[in-house]
């Protein structure tokens, strides 16, 4: 029996599937959360966040510096991936949700040659979201989720194909459909919200991703991690429980996020003016300086500064060949050494080649190994057509 | 436990299917095409194939990444902190399955290189495949430490009757070494073949370069201890030819020791003396059942030469007491004049005799056309030597090489008739089971631009269409394959190609060999051939070692 059929079967009357058209929910442009782009700081000027405090715009990442970088720092890259699916809509009582599915790939390549790049860890998992509702009785969240989920696996292991495949749905989420004005106001607020549940757990993936490699010792001055996007979560935006999240946190002292998309006014520079012109007339293989920012909540303290891959003038925008570089500051108050964010900035110069052009649009600020660690996690994907079959 | 080097990929665009399917592999692993490679398959069964294309790609999807990735046309090494994802991927064509499930390997499955045994069962050369063995080099597979040499055996139920008969050997003169590869499989034979089958065979072969095969029973005084080796690898002895007897054309010249050779008159001398050596003569009284052939190059669309050659071997006026060939020219001298000019009236048109006569002429003109023989002197009719003396395990070869076009020819339709009429007629009890042809230089006797009417393109199909049951064998060799009349390399049940050229590889002879190994015939080093027989799986590369028997590097 499909999980549509079982759960209204299963549900005798609390429930009725309607059987609409199954959506996939994935372009970018559809999430709810950008964790790329935060709330501009509202500061007059932000302070420098590293050893060399002279009050120089822009930096070169000079020969030399390069010439160290050949020996490459960073060892692991880090990427999530995830897809979303509108599998149904849901009537429970006398409102009716959207009911969301979605898989999550969180993979994490090791690099230990030029030529020998492998898979260190992958996580997938296959997920469902629904309103909060569905848990009908207001039973103890996590337990009505756990038993649900064993009894819908129990159900799909019946099927001799899902069986033979190892197939099963690894965790229910229930999303919230009220207490705030986005999910109410918004008439795609429900599928917004049921989207962060999984997008959030994705990021838990990351992060426990994170931890494992710490916990292996594989992270250590020279051998850092480039994680894809982000690196600051926010524990709001997270399945997990504040004291496990909060554990979570010690883990980047070798973790360098680096992000392809970002807002340029996020910060101003020291003498308080918009960062975004230092970041537009960066010069070849140039950084920003190195600025601090304060992580929602307050909690810590990142450090984060501009970088120009490429010395070119085929670029799209001013901004295309720019990453953006976010290390966590392990006190609040301290400092990066300059010479560590120049050669981690050179490092990620070499990073830029080969480059993905053709394969990518994002191709001039894309990194390959990250490049190769998305490709890697997006060919875990189970095929969606397997997936939306199981409803 | 061989190695595994990589996984069977099936996609929508390169799917498996029952002939073939593509694996992925690491860039670094080497492998060559007609490597042979095998894959966990249904039912525990083993799924053997020949490597047929190797093709290197990146995640690269244009050449214009490639630049870009170099950081816009930089030339400097090592650009960046990682080359860009790579891999190899290479088509196999499926030789066989070790339970005959010819369903497509499935994707993801291991791939492996073979060993010795596997490859024997791959290529159908293993015991119980091969029946009849008749070595016929050994092929080399891999590269470095997994490298393996395997000796090559055909049935010779397929080389030699009844199950397929005649080889057929192409190759660019020199680099191909085709009479090196036919003197292999030759020695193999008379090595073997009586032992092994309890069999009897004979050998006549032609020299027709300088004096190549004129000292097939002298050793090899320069083969090196790694030939050796191999010619002990693969059960076979490194001596040369045993019971060899030459047939030296005569000629009238004493200082060239009255052959006309390119061997060296102390050399004939002495095998006279040996008793291995004769001087071979056609006497007109032998030959005027065979006059046709003299006229074999001759365009005779019309059948006026057939029809004088009739009127002659029919012994009609005034032929019909000629016994030697200056008479011979003489009554068809006669035959030229018109009545006016009082010549005697004839059935066949005056111009048509002036005609023959050109042709006569010009053809008997060589010392081996003679009026007297004289067997004590050590002179023989060929045809009378084939009839009466040709017995089992003996190599008749015959000298032509000095002989011009016409003379090559006479001979050698001689030689092929004589055998065709021993095998059909003679009353000995001797005559060996099968007669082997080696024949060199094909096209000049069955090319394409042979006329149809040539009696020894007649001669010639005969053996190829019909040798097979009577036990004549053909080994013919040419250059250019596809110069070679159709019915006669259709019937060559094997066929070995060494190396050629590219216009070559582009005639249609070729169509059904897959491209790669198209362009592998251009790079073929000496010694080294691509062999097709029914009896195996697949096209095999193989190489064999120098010849045994003594070389004339200058010729």
């Amino acid at each position: 029996m499909k999980i549509l059929d079982f759960i209204e079967k299963d549900g005798e009357g609390k429930y009725s599937c309607y059987k609409t058209k199954k959506l996939i929910l994935d372009s970018n442009d559809q999430d709810t959360l950008d964790y790329d782009d935060k709330p501009a700081l509202q500061l007059n000027s932000a302070q420098i966040a590293e050893s060399d405090m002279s009050r120089k715009e822009t930096i070169l990442i000079n020969a030399h510096m390069m010439k160290l970088a050949s020996t490459p720092l960073f060892s692991f890259f880090l990427d999530g991936s995830r897809h979303v699916y509108k599998v149904d809509d849901i009537a429970i009582g006398n409102r009716i949700f959207p009911f969301l599915a979605g898989q999550i790939v969180v993979g994490c390549c090791v690099r230990k040659d030029r030529d020998t790049f492998k898979c260190h860890s992958v996580t997938r998992k296959v997920l469902l979201s629904l309103p909060r509702n569905f848990n009908y009785d207001d039973d103890k969240e996590a337990n009505f989720c756990r038993m649900y989920c064993e009894k819908i696996n129990e159900e799909l292991g019946k099927n001799v194909f899902v069986q033979e495949h190892g197939i099963k749905i690894d965790k229910i989420l229930l999303y919230p459909t009220d207490g705030s004005k986005d999910i109410t106001a918004d008439k795609n607020g429900y599928k917004n919200s049921g989207t962060a549940k999984i997008q959030n757990e994705m990021t838990d993936e990351e992060q426990l991703m994170v931890a494992q490699l710490c916990k292996n010792n594989c992270l250590d001055n020279e051998h850092f991690l480039i994680k894809d996007g982000s690196i600051e979560y926010n524990s709001s935006y997270s399945n997990l429980s504040t004291t496990e999240w909060n554990q979570l946190r010690s883990n980047y002292k070798h973790v360098v996020g680096v992000s392809k998309l970002f807002n340029p006014d996020l910060l101003r520079d020291f003498k308080g003016h918009r960062l975004s012109k230092t970041i537009a007339n960066l010069k070849p293989y140039e950084r920003t300086k190195v600025y601090r920012y304060p992580a929602s909540g307050n909690q810590s303290e990142f450090a984060m500064w501009y970088l120009r891959l490429r010395n070119s003038n085929f670029r799209e925008t001013n901004f295309s060949d720019v990453i953006k570089c976010e290390m966590v500051l392990e006190e609040k108050g301290g400092v990066l050494d300059t010479q560590l964010v120049d050669i981690i900035s050179a490092n990620l110069i070499r990073e830029a080649y080969p480059t993905c052009y053709g394969k990518d649009n994002r191709w001039a600020n894309h990194l390959y190994p990250v490049f190769l660690t998305e490709s890697f996690c997006k060919s875990n994907y189970i095929n969606q057509n397997i997936i939306l079959n199981l409803f | 436990m061989t190695k595994i080097i990589g996984k069977v990929s099936a996609t929508e665009s390169s799917p498996s299917t029952i002939d073939e399917f593509y694996f992925w592999t690491d860039k670094r692993q080497i492998l060559s095409p007609f490597d042979i490679v095998k894959v966990e398959h249904e039912c525990n069964s083993t799924t053997y194939g020949v490597i047929e294309e190797i093709n290197h790609v990146t995640d690269s999807p244009s050449h214009f990444t490639s630049y870009i990735s170099s950081d816009f046309g930089a030339i400097d090494d090592n650009v960046g902190n990682m080359n860009r994802l790579g891999m190899n991927y290479v088509k196999v064509r499926v030789s066989c399955n070790t339970q005959n499930i010819y369903t497509p390997v499935l994707n993801d499955r291991r791939v492996s290189l073979c060993d010795e045994n596997d490859i024997k069962v791959a290529l159908g050369l293993s015991e119980k495949d091969v029946q009849n063995p008749l070595v016929c080099g050994y092929l080399q597979m891999y590269q470095g430490d997994a490298s393996i040499k395997v000796p090559v055996v055909l049935n010779s139920h397929f080389l030699l009757g009844p199950d397929g008969a005649h080889i057929n050997v192409s190759g660019i003169s020199g680099l191909a070494a085709k009479t090196s590869f036919s003197m292999f499989l030759l020695k193999a034979i008379q090595e073997k073949f009586r032992t092994e089958n309890n069999e009897t065979v004979a050998f006549v072969f032609f020299n027709v370069k300088g004096r190549d095969l004129m000292a097939i029973d002298e050793p090899n005084t320069e083969l090196s201890g790694k030939d050796q080796k191999i010619y002990s690898d693969l059960g076979l002895s490194d001596q040369p030819f045993e019971n060899v007897r030459y047939y030296y054309p005569y000629s009238k010249d004493k200082i060239t020791a009255n052959v006309q050779s390119y061997a060296h008159p102390d050399d004939v001398k002495m095998q006279i003396k040996a008793g291995k050596a004769k001087k071979y003569k056609f006497t007109y009284e032998k030959c005027i059942e065979k006059i046709d052939l003299l006229l074999a190059n001759e365009d005779d669309s019309s059948g006026t030469l057939e029809s004088c050659v009739n009127y002659i071997i029919n012994r009609q006026e005034p032929f019909n007491a000629v016994d030697s060939w200056p008479t011979l020219l003489e009554k068809i001298d006669e035959c030229t004049k018109t009545e006016a000019n009082g010549g005697k009236k004839n059935e066949i048109m005056v111009t048509s005799w002036r005609k023959f006569k050109r042709c006569v002429k010009k053809a008997i003109q060589s010392n081996i056309f003679i009026s007297n023989l004289n067997e004590e002197n050590g002179e023989i009719d060929l045809t009378d030597e084939i009839s009466n003396n040709l017995t089992n395990g003996q190599v008749m070869v015959i000298d032509i090489a000095r002989l011009d076009d016409n003379a090559q020819s006479f001979v050698f339709g001689s030689v092929a008739r004589a055998i065709y009429d021993m095998k059909l007629g003679a009353e000995r009890d001797n005559i060996p089971d099968k007669v082997i042809l080696f024949v060199d230089e094909l096209n000049k006797y069955a090319s394409n631009d042979v006329p149809k009417s040539s009696p020894i393109l007649q001669q010639l199909l005969d053996i190829a269409e019909r040798g097979r049951s009577l036990g004549i064998i053909l080994f013919s060799v040419e250059q250019f394959r596809s110069a070679i009349h159709d019915r006669v390399k259709g019937n060559c049940a094997t066929q070995a190609y060494g190396r050629t050229n590219a216009i070559e590889v582009s005639k249609s002879d070729y169509r059904y060999i897959p491209k790669v190994y198209q362009n592998m015939m251009t790079r073929l080093s000496p010694g080294e051939y691509i062999i097709s027989n029914p009896a195996l799986r697949s096209l095999v590369n193989i190489r064999f070692p120098r010849p045994a028997y003594k070389q004339y590097p200058n010729g």
